[in-house]
């Protein structure tokens, strides 16, 4: 199959030698003119934006530009880093975002290889917009609901737990279910986006191998067991690898949102963003926040670098780069 | 890759990143009126620019060579719209600052801000009329002037004061309470035999600031409490103030009042505008300071009720006013400006008359509102929308002089709010600032793990003897004792400089 | 024969719970948008308004021809946004699946890169500036908008998958890279252009910062601009400790109103998006290999 081939073809980076750039250049023009528009886009809105981030080396002033102003090595980070919070936000937002990304993962692609099999058009067609519903909802609105649901006297849970004769539950002074809820409303909430993207995968794959493996005698199950889920897998790898690049980076609209001075619930749903955001409410000083966000932006890039190598060698077309 | 290019396009980008940033945006000088760009948050009403266009007549008619310019940021990106526009040097004339997200104190220490004593001097001839003395003294950063305080209410105001139904007290035979117990029996009687829609709960924010309206019933009244956390006694004592008998009075109050049903359970979860629609409909049987601002709103909600019907009061009343919290807004000149002599001028002629403030703050009389007796005023509503269509918010650069309560204001909000009490006494913490800045880790863990462990025992939703000496323990080991000598040593080196 | 009606069953039920699990909060949200006020503030959410009201979006609606305007700034930054979006990223895309390309890897390396490290709001505006993107339309075309790497990695995969012998054998055919890309790649590629299209279409249509940061001429000011005015007033409460003297002030929207701007918003892209499903149409792969 194309894939165990390709694995060979691929050129290893390591020979590429001085002047190959240019090399390539002049033998792809048109492959490089066409990724050009692209290239200049993410040079001019990404790289150029770059140097900025050495404020967080510097002692902020709003008069001095990045050029003046005094340099105070790590100083900015240790608000957050000497703070008695900084395991456990870290802690949360690590563990949270690590459950978003496998609950989603495990919901979108089950759906979309569902939906892929159904044969009636209109439910497919309105279930999968409905999917999209909750991307729409703010969070801000999407916490109305929640505490519809979670509230002590009237929430919908305990009205529900007391049918059934048992003992209803304070929820907002429980930190220990929130987790549990949080990965819920995430999955929620992004799982229609991706279920779009796995569809479109599925849609992609070559229809005459299912032909094939029905000749064969496979049944529906081992033909989504043996040729849909592999051949999906690329597009699992490369939304994951890009989910860890910001795996340090928590969800702050949707954390603020729900949780807000909720302090009773901070040990099991307080992350780095909503830490550091209530830190600078006080101070408001952007080169502290720069240094957060430096530290978020390396351990992600750090994680997704790792985790792209191992990848690439044992199953190169989920690579991201 | 090729390492050599690479490295090459690096300090390329580098060198052109750092090009781009190194220089700010400055406005080539033009004729005419100085523009006073005045940033505040908020949305511009229909006729924003008919009253900044009637201003700027006036303007011109008294000679001032000034030229309004109204700048609306709205809410959601106040603090990011308004730190890039001072990160980037784009120049405005005038800002709003909100003592309670980010003080003046705070842009100063980042040289966002202007210290103005000049211009007051010079320019300020109405502004140092209507703004006393000590007010001054509050803005100063290390003896200079660095801010322009709204001083729109009694310098005592409402915290230490509780609001309370009396048409329900009168229902349920009951006097006004002067002691907390007797409050706490009278609301619990109340809710017990409330008879409308929903409950009465005691409508507070989970976020509250301390429990001020119950420090007068203790006999080591008046104590100043900074953020939740310092407390400071006349005498120049400080000390950790949650680790005071005081505080766990406070607390068990609310314990019993949670006991008797008085505490929201979900008042952890409640969306943040609970507590404000519960006031509107005045479902309430007491509430710490007072509404009353609401009133027309309560009003609304609930036809037959009369303005006696709700009184406020407090404990104690012949023990003195205090006050440690002389303005909560002010205006600030901003260091991107070429013409920080602009914002005080101009600050200055609105409040050189009240014909000035009026056009300012109402807009066209006739147009947006007209006259009342008693130095009040009457909002004319646009009649199609139901609203205003011009109103400069008056907290944000209200003064007592000139101030026009709303004819439908509740006679008792007017005086709380615009006389102060003769004999008020003041914190010795008046215009001092703290910098949290060497202690920033420690302080930002302890507010931190005050809202995690202490908020719970405050709002009378765990026992106290059980929680607190496990959340003190917590509180101590985030460092709050570091804090705590921190502030004192700052307060007692400004001390000794007054 | 069995298992499969079995099989159906459960794959039926399935998507049907889930498909609740995403609805029901919306229909939620619209039954509260068209609820009384008061009756909000006696019940509580409802699924059956003891009252209904359309006041929350008469509110919304007296702008006038304020927010016509609005809606023809947003379509039109929508849909052409989306078109030169697209273009841009299915282009980048396949030079990125090029296996001829000996640095692709190295490329991709370099958009993701900015994926992760970005130096935030200060620079960006300053970038804007430089540029001239302020108070014109290309303000709200092009910042933060016109190229979303995710989306480029998405059709990079995607165009990965096809065979390279259609590539090979239309080179043998004298087709230069240009042709192959737009006339063989792109065409293949439409269930992910369309997801993609979705997703730079939603974005388009919900930015509302752009708008706030480098526009102050009220015609350019599209859709979400109003409809963050209307919430944005809620937004202050979030942050309030101080006295409820400020409160008053405030128009406070309603229950009702927070609800129907969301509603709003959803509004068009609900109707939008059955239009691109039939672009999700199984087998477009076969007899491409043959072809």
């Amino acid at each position: 199959m194309e894939m165990k081939t390709d694995l060979k073809k691929l050129p290893n980076l390591k020979n590429v030698g001085k002047g190959s750039l240019i090399k390539d250049v002049v033998r792809n023009p048109m492959s490089y003119l066409l990724v050009l528009p692209a290239v200049l886009y993410t040079f001019i809105f990404g790289y150029l934006t770059i140097p900025y981030m050495v404020i967080a080396f510097q002692k902020f002033n709003f008069r001095t530009g990045i050029l003046n102003s005094k340099w105070i090595g790590f100083k900015n980070f240790e608000f957050f880093f000497k703070s008695t919070s900084a395991a456990t936000v870290t802690w949360n937002t690590l563990r949270l975002n690590f459950l978003f990304i496998l609950f989603t993962t495990i919901f979108s692609v089950s759906l979309a290889i569902l939906l892929n099999e159904i044969k009636n058009k209109w439910f497919v067609k309105i279930t999968q917009s409905t999917f999209l519903f909750p991307h729409f909802i703010s969070w801000v609105v999407a916490s109305y609901i929640i505490y519809t649901l979670f509230s002590y006297n009237y929430g919908i849970v305990n009205k529900i737990l007391v049918y059934f004769s048992i003992e209803p539950v304070s929820w907002y002074m429980t930190p220990k279910p929130w987790t549990s809820i949080l990965v819920g409303m995430k999955v929620w909430q992004a799982t229609g986006m991706s279920v779009v993207i796995y569809l479109a995968a599925i849609t992609g794959i070559d229809g005459s191998m299912y032909e094939a493996a029905t000749i064969d005698g496979a049944n529906r199950w081992h033909q989504i067991r043996f040729i849909t889920i592999p051949l999906i897998m690329p597009t699992v790898a490369i939304l994951t690898l890009l989910s860890i690049g910001k795996i340090m980076y928590g969800d702050f609209g949707m954390i603020y949102a729900i949780i807000g001075d909720n302090g009773i619930l901070y040990p099991k749903a307080d992350v780095i963003d909503t830490y550091v955001f209530r830190a600078l409410r006080l101070s408001g000083d952007p080169a502290q926040a720069m240094a957060v966000g430096l530290f978020q932006s390396a351990v992600g890039f750090v994680l997704v670098y790792v985790t792209n190598r191992i990848v690439k060698k044992k199953f190169s077309e989920g690579a991201l780069f | 890759m090729n390492k050599r290019i690479g490295y090459f396009v690096l300090i390329l980008l580098f060198i052109s990143g750092i090009l781009a940033f190194a220089g700010g945006e400055k406005e080539a000088g033009k004729e005419g009126p100085v523009k006073v760009r005045f940033v505040i948050p908020g949305n511009p009403e229909q006729d924003a620019d008919i009253v900044q266009a009637e201003i700027n007549r006036r303007l011109m008619e008294d000679g001032q060579n000034l030229e309004l310019k109204l700048v609306y940021i709205p809410w959601d990106v106040w603090d990011q719209k308004t730190n890039l526009m001072l990160a980037t040097g784009q120049e405005f004339e005038l800002m709003q600052v909100m003592e309670d997200r980010h003080g003046f104190a705070d842009y100063a220490a980042k040289s966002a801000v202007v210290s103005i004593d000049e211009y007051i001097d010079k320019y300020g001839t109405a502004l140092k009329r209507v703004i006393p003395e000590p007010v001054w003294n509050a803005v100063r950063v290390d003896g200079k002037i660095t801010a322009i305080p709204a001083y729109r209410q009694s310098a005592a105001t409402d915290r230490y004061y509780w609001t309370i139904r009396k048409d329900l007290l009168k229902e349920n035979n009951l006097a006004i309470p002067t002691t907390p117990a007797e409050l706490l029996n009278a609301a619990e009687i109340i809710k017990k035999n409330w008879k409308g829609d929903g409950e009465l709960y005691i409508p507070i924010r989970s976020n509250t600031d301390a429990f001020f309206f119950l420090h007068r019933s203790y006999d080591s009244f008046p104590f100043t409490v900074f953020q939740k956390l310092i407390r400071i006694d006349q005498d120049g004592k400080v000390s950790l103030w949650v680790e005071s008998e005081e505080f766990k009075k406070d607390c068990e109050f609310f314990r019993e009042a949670y006991n008797r049903g008085l505490i929201h359970q979900d008042i952890l979860g409640q969306p943040n505008d609970w507590a404000l629609n519960q006031l509107m409909s005045a479902r309430f049987a007491f509430v710490p300071q007072c509404p009353l601002n609401l009133w027309p709103k309560m009003k609304k909600n609930n036809s037959d009720m009369k303005m006696d019907d709700i009184v406020t009061v407090r404990f104690n009343p012949e023990k003195p006013a205090f006050s440690f919290n002389l303005f909560g807004n002010d205006n600030v000149i901003p260091s991107t400006t070429s013409h920080p002599e602009a914002g005080v001028k101009y600050l200055n002629w609105v409040y050189s008359s009240q014909e000035n403030y009026d056009l300012h703050f109402y807009g066209i009389e006739g147009r947006h509102w007209e006259k009342a007796p008693n130095h009040r005023r009457i909002s004319i509503l646009d009649p199609d929308t139901g609203k205003s269509n011009y109103r400069f918010r008056e907290w944000m650069a209200g003064n007592v002089e000139y101030l026009r309560y709303e004819e439908s204001a509740h006679p008792r909000f007017v005086e709380l709010f615009s006389k102060t009490p003769e004999d008020t006494e003041y914190s010795l913490t008046i215009g001092f600032n703290f910098d949290a800045a060497s202690v920033q880790a420690e302080y930002t863990s302890c507010l931190n793990e005050y809202n995690s462990s202490m908020v719970p025992i405050v709002l009378g939703l765990v026992d106290y003897e059980e929680n607190f000496p496990i959340a003190l323990k917590r509180l101590k080991a985030a460092g709050i004792d570091k804090v705590v000598e921190e502030y004192k040593r700052q307060f007692n080196d400004w001390l000794a400089t007054k | 024969m069995k298992k499969t009606g079995f099989f159906n069953i459960i794959n039926y039920s399935l998507i049907t719970l889930f498909s609740l699990f995403c609805a029901l909060p919306l229909v939620l949200l619209l039954m509260v948008s068209l609820t009384d006020e008061k009756s909000i503030i006696k019940n509580g959410y409802q699924f059956l308004p003891e009252k209904f009201s359309l006041e929350a979006y008469r509110m919304i609606f007296t702008g006038g021809h304020d927010i016509f305007n609005s809606y023809l700034v947003t379509i039109f930054i929508t849909v052409a946004g989306t078109l030169a979006a697209v273009m841009i990223t299915s282009m980048a895309a396949y030079t990125l699946a090029n296996k001829s390309v000996k640095h692709r890897d190295t490329l991709s390396l370099f958009f993701f890169f900015t994926m992760v490290f970005n130096g935030g709001i200060v620079p960006w505006y300053i970038i804007c500036m430089k540029l001239g993107l302020r108070n014109n339309i290309l303000a709200l075309l092009i910042p933060s908008l016109l190229f979303n790497p995710f989306n480029l990695f998405l059709v990079r995969n995607y165009m990965k998958s096809i065979p390279d012998s259609l590539r090979e054998s239309a080179l043998i055919d004298g087709a230069g890279d240009l042709r192959i890309a737009f006339q063989i790649y792109m065409p293949l590629s439409t269930p992910v252009l369309a997801a993609v299209s979705l997703f730079y279409g939603l974005a388009y249509w919900n930015n509302w910062w752009n708008a706030i940061m480098l526009v102050d001429k009220s015609n350019l000011y599209p859709l979400q601009y109003f409809l963050l005015k209307l919430k944005s007033e809620l937004s202050m409460l979030t942050d309030l400790q101080g006295s409820s003297a400020v409160l008053s002030t405030i128009t406070m929207p309603t229950e009702s109103l927070k609800m129907a701007t969301a509603i709003i918003t959803i509004g068009p892209i609900i109707l939008l998006y059955p239009f691109l499903q039939r672009y999700f149409v199984k087998g477009l792969m076969i007899g491409s290999i043959k072809g």
